[in-house]
């Protein structure tokens, strides 16, 4: 005698293809499967139950809203990933009032100057390979800007390109540079945090 | 270095990134950004289970508010299923069953004996070159109510579809309704039907756990729940019927202008257009049945039978096993003219079949497996010298 199965026994794929079919009862199972996970997750970073909730509500409306159209192959990255995207629409909303960025304040503006060793060769490598990477016009250019501390308009005359184009592409590789240190710094934040 | 990294810049960088404009380096450090909390305390571990669970309701509330879904059930899960679940009680525990015992028919081979030859050989050699002509398998296709169609085999298992909250599908040969039993009332019915070809057979199993067999070139069609009421089905060609129990909701079969009407019992019906007659047989319960402003009760072991030509019979006593060996993998002939045999085998290996001259009028009885090559199950017909067959494709010619 066949029995039919609870939709706990259904697998996350089958679940999908159900709430694609409108079907309630499969999305309330997803519902049940990772409500706390997810909850969990922005609240770590929120640090605030409420907007942690409306949080993950955002997430939950947003996949039944999107439930035919979204391909998704494993469901629990997927609600994660959207679980990070609603809790940074929060901190956008919401200004960056937020425990949140805490760690932007006393943290990344804060690690340059600590006296950790690792910390300097690893970003000191990170720059070093960062120039060595640029294309040999934009090279020159970032090495008169830095050891020479040459203006843009001196740079542009040495060059013989414009000015704005000096201006244009250190701007661009500052921003990148920027980003890549703070990449990198974050990362090693997370490796020594792990230690 | 003085402050490189403010807070305007982060916030900054988090609008580029809610409109999907950041570049793969600013994606990686957000991400990393949002790893580094991985580690700390959510503040929820400190919650009481009940305020946990208050908190999950007010969110699924919200939630189910905002999508405008159903309301759930939330904290009295399964009232509604308890109720449902008392009437079926009630219902079982009033229900009649009625066992019978069926007598399985020994086969008889004409009224010739064979006697095993040279020539039998040389028919089995000659014939076994034709592969053209296969039994057949289980195979069906299901339209669904929204107008999917759905090619249904042995091979796809897995969940084929689901519809008001019902789960289709595809289990090894059978198709299978599951309902989560929260049905709204009000809702109106979905109608699928499934259909086999030629040469095809399938089982379903409805949301109301009744069980049907289908014969090849047949076709049922049926809501994908059931509401209370009546339960109405409608058939083509053949099927055999083991019906759940429920005096409540008569479960209703139409064929044609005919009803079949039941509580929950185990019948068989053929409707086949190329038949002179329906025949309903019972083999357990009881079924009323009703054509036009007549209409008759059967016990266990009669057939019914309405001839195209308007005649009535009732049958008593008759071999239910042979009725329903089509749904054990068997074809159980007794007494049956070469036609007759020709339009059930026709129907299963998916052939034409042509009469050149009269059709012999010798009638056969017997029990073959449906799964036998074609070739051998005609050689056992030639056996009795009162039949021959010559195959070409999927053509087949009978003669004297």
């Amino acid at each position: 005698m066949f029995v039919c199965p609870d939709y706990s026994a259904y697998s996350d794929i089958d679940l999908l293809n159900m709430i694609a079919d409108d079907n309630e009862k499969a999305f309330e199972e997803i519902y049940e499967r990772y409500w706390h996970v997810l909850l969990n997750n922005a609240n770590k970073r929120l640090q605030d139950k409420s907007r942690g909730m409306d949080v993950i509500q955002n997430v939950f409306i947003d996949l039944w809203d999107r439930r035919k159209q979204v391909k998704i192959e494993y469901l629990k990255a997927y609600l994660l990933q959207a679980t990070r995207f609603q809790v940074y629409k929060y901190i956008e909303k919401s200004k960056g009032n937020s425990q949140f960025l805490e760690l932007v304040d006393s943290v990344l503006t804060t690690s340059f100057s600590a006296d950790s060793p690792v910390l300097d060769k690893e970003l000191y490598q990170l720059f070093a390979d960062w120039i060595q990477a640029l294309p040999a016009k934009r090279n020159k250019m970032f090495l008169l800007y830095l050891n020479n501390n040459l203006s843009t308009k001196l740079i542009a005359q040495q060059l013989e390109i414009p000015r704005k184009t000096v201006q244009n592409q250190l701007g661009i590789m500052l921003k990148d540079l920027k980003i890549r240190i703070l990449n990198s710094l974050i990362f090693i934040l997370l490796l020594n945090q792990q230690l | 270095m003085s402050n490189p990294f403010s807070k305007k810049q982060f916030l900054d960088l988090v609008k580029k990134y809610i409109s999907g404009k950041t570049n793969p380096e600013e994606e990686d450090f957000l991400h990393n950004y949002y790893d580094y909390f991985e580690n700390k305390t959510d503040g929820l571990s400190d919650l009481s289970k009940t305020e946990l669970m208050e908190m999950k309701d007010q969110m699924k509330n919200s939630i189910w508010s905002a999508t405008a879904l159903t309301n759930p059930v939330i904290g009295k899960k399964g009232l509604v299923f308890f109720i449902t679940q008392n009437i079926k009680k009630t219902v079982s525990a009033a229900a009649i069953f009625i066992g019978i015992i069926t007598v399985s028919v020994l086969w008889v081979l004409s009224k010739q004996q064979a006697t095993k030859s040279d020539n039998t050989q040389q028919l089995a050699k000659q014939h076994n070159s034709n592969i053209k002509i296969q039994p057949g398998t289980d195979k069906a296709i299901l339209t669904i109510s929204d107008g999917r169609i759905i090619t249904l085999d042995s091979a796809g298992n897995g969940i084929v579809a689901t519809q008001s909250n019902t789960v289709i599908s595809n289990n090894n040969n059978q198709l299978v309704y599951c309902n989560d039993k929260k049905i709204d009332l009000n809702s109106i019915p979905l109608f699928n039907t499934i259909s086999t070809p030629m040469g095809g057979q399938y089982q379903v199993l409805l949301s109301d756990g009744t069980k049907v067999w289908l014969n090849a070139s047949s076709s049922l069609s049926f809501p994908v729940n059931f509401y209370g009421g009546e339960r109405k089905v409608e058939l083509t060609g053949e099927a055999y019927f083991e019906v759940a129990k429920n005096k409540a909701s008569p479960f209703i079969v139409k064929v044609r202008d005919m009803d079949v009407k039941v509580l929950g019992t185990h019948f068989n019906i053929m409707s086949y257009t190329d038949e002179d007659r329906i025949a309903t047989t019972l083999l357990e319960g009881s079924v009323s049945v009703s054509k036009g402003a007549n209409s008759r009760m059967m016990v266990p072991g009669q057939q019914l039978r309405y001839y195209n030509k308007g005649v009535v019979e009732m049958k008593s006593n008759v071999d239910v096993e042979q009725v329903v060996a089509w749904k054990n993998g068997k074809f159980h002939f007794d007494e049956a003219d070469i036609k007759t045999i020709m339009r059930q085998l026709g129907r299963w290996y998916n052939i034409d079949v042509v009469y050149e001259g009269k059709a012999p009028e010798t009638l056969f009885g017997g029990i073959i497996g449906k799964k036998e090559n074609i070739n051998q199950l005609l050689k056992i017909f030639e056996l009795t010298g009162r039949v021959h067959f010559k195959i070409e494709g999927t053509k087949i010619t009978i003669k004297k």
